[in-house]
């Protein structure tokens, strides 16, 4: 794309996302109060007038209730009976302030291109405009399962999520498996709605991404860091050319798969809204983050909690037969916090002050936190780079 | 520093009232009664918080004048000297209000990074960056992430102006 800044940085960012930012900064701008968030009964009445555009038959509501989490989007669960009984579905509306600003079309279309790829939630109906959610919204089969165990597995510090001996061996495969089948799909003939696909062999698709973090920090920064600043001209300067191009999940770490705790089974890969087409590196420095992992028992980092590092790779590489560039990976560790960076210290606290989000508390407070712990890990590793 | 202490005190405030009051029961009212004092509590430390080392300067300066005053006139007590001896703040100390010198902080913040560009500029930044982040990592310590960063006390101690 020919845009470019005075400083010769392209400045294309892709198409739905560059409306996601526009419609926040409308949003910014209306100083009218902020919705509060919906009761269960506003959200039962609006499901049912907004099903009664997509449904012939005659159908009824029941269930309805809201489910943990609320930063990307509010959720609810619900059952939907069209006759032949009750089938539990799950409906997800866009928060107005989330710390990373996403778009829903995106997620929708991923869960629909990685159906029978990979265990997802089904993706059933995409409300885009604001009418019958108040935000854009989607609805999806609901997946049973937690996120993190619910027994007697020592808690964890900070976000790393401690799965226990058992666990840990039975998921880290499947953490791994389903990350290699994710990459090795090949989606360059069937294009997927709402994701641009940038060119294989060129820095199209990492250059998007930088131009969006570039105009996300330079709308929501209050005033400039010297970490983000050295980072920014650092992942300008070392672009690599993405050898293929994969679809990526984006979040991918422990706390966005449902499993069951009992079979130690991963029932369903979730928060697709950070997906995009681009170099699978950026996956896979983001699962190993340490921020994500905690020792396993033997002493050794496990990312994610799940798997060791040198594991992971040589299985990863093995399954999806694909090659794994330490170089590329150093690059994109470097990309993960850097716009996680941005998320937690601007957007975060700048949503925060406008008012867009119930959770200001914990955006003033923890995020910040967390984006200190991040800023430190990423001046530490452009300088030794 | 973002997002300020005033900055937090204000969502923690508003989250209270937002959030929590409503959802308190009708009859539940002790609990009301004292959700809106910590509320009106908040408040008050919200708009003071930033004068306190300022406060303490200033009142720490009256009583040192009068009593050096007495002192000069020939009205003393035992421990006196020792007293006058010790390490005190200057009287201008903390003179410029927070937002005033956080403002201007981000002026040079904005000043530096202009000036990047040259390789002058470029090792500047690396060691702002090196002591902003340990001087955040102390600040943010209670929300767990970096625990091991010492007191902002400490941190703050070991920075030399």
């Amino acid at each position: 794309m020919s845009t470019t800044t005075s400083v010769g940085r392209p400045t294309f960012i892709e198409r739905n996302l560059e409306s996601a930012l526009a419609a926040r900064r409308a949003r910014r701008d209306r100083l009218a109060p902020r919705r509060a968030g919906f009761t269960v009964e506003e959200v039962r009445s609006r499901l049912e007038a907004f099903l009664h555009t997509r449904l012939s038959n005659p159908f009824s509501l029941s269930a309805v209730a809201q489910m943990s989490g609320g930063g990307a989007n509010e959720c609810f669960s619900f059952e939907l009976d069209q006759g032949g009984g009750p089938e539990r579905l799950a409906l997800r509306i866009k928060s107005h302030g989330a710390c990373c600003e996403t778009e829903v079309e995106r997620e929708f279309s991923a869960l629909g291109a990685v159906r029978g790829v990979l265990p997802v939630p089904e993706p059933r109906w995409l409300a885009l405009d604001t009418d019958a959610f108040g935000s854009p919204a989607m609805i999806t089969g609901f997946v049973g399962g937690v996120t993190a165990p619910t027994g007697d597995a020592p808690l964890a510090t900070g976000l790393g999520t401690v799965y226990g001996p058992r666990l840990a061996a039975q998921l880290g495969p499947q953490f791994v498996e389903h990350l290699a089948r994710l990459h090795a799909q090949d989606f360059a003939a069937t294009p997927i709605p709402g994701l641009d696909m940038p060119a294989a062999g060129t820095t199209e698709a990492i250059d998007w991404r930088l131009s969006f973090w570039d105009r996300v920090w330079d709308e929501d920064a209050y005033e400039p860091h010297p970490a983000v600043t050295l980072a920014q001209q650092w992942l300008w300067r070392h672009r690599p050319v993405v050898d293929r191009v994969s679809l990526l999940h984006g979040d991918y770490r422990n706390g966005n798969f449902l499993f069951d705790e009992a079979t130690g089974r991963i029932e369903a890969i979730i928060d697709w809204e950070l997906c995009y087409l681009g170099d699978r590196h950026s996956d896979l420095a983001y699962a190993m983050l340490p921020a994500w992992g905690s020792p396993g028992v033997s002493g050794d980092f496990l990312c994610s909690g799940l798997v060791e590092q040198e594991r992971f790779i040589a299985d990863y590489e093995r399954l999806s037969g694909l090659p794994v560039d330490r170089a590329r990976l150093t690059y994109y560790r470097v990309y993960a916090l850097y716009w996680s960076v941005i998320s937690l210290i601007a957007t975060a606290p700048r949503n925060a002050e406008l008012r867009m989000t119930q959770l200001d508390v914990m955006y003033d407070f923890i995020y910040p936190g967390l984006g200190a712990r991040f800023c430190a890990e990423l001046t530490t590793l452009v300088q030794e780079a | 520093m973002i997002p300020t202490v005033t900055r937090q005190l204000v969502s923690i405030r508003r989250r209270l009232l937002e959030t929590v009051l409503p959802e308190l029961p009708p009859d539940a009212g002790f609990a009301r009664e004292q959700a809106l004092l910590i509320s009106a509590a908040l408040e008050h430390l919200a708009t003071t918080h930033e004068h306190e080392y300022r406060y303490a300067v200033v009142e720490n300066d009256d009583y040192q004048r009068a009593v050096r005053h007495l002192n000069q006139a020939g009205v003393r007590i035992e421990e006196l000297t020792r007293l006058l001896a010790e390490p005190r703040p200057r009287s201008d100390d903390g003179e410029l209000p927070l937002a005033t010198i956080t403002e201007q902080t981000t002026r040079l913040k904005r000043a530096l990074v202009a000036m990047a560009d040259t390789p002058a500029g470029a090792g500047a930044l690396a060691e702002l960056a090196a002591r902003q982040v340990e001087r955040e990592g102390s600040w943010f310590r209670a929300a767990g992430f970096t625990a091991a960063s010492p007191p902002i006390s400490e941190t703050l101690a070991g920075t030399t102006s």
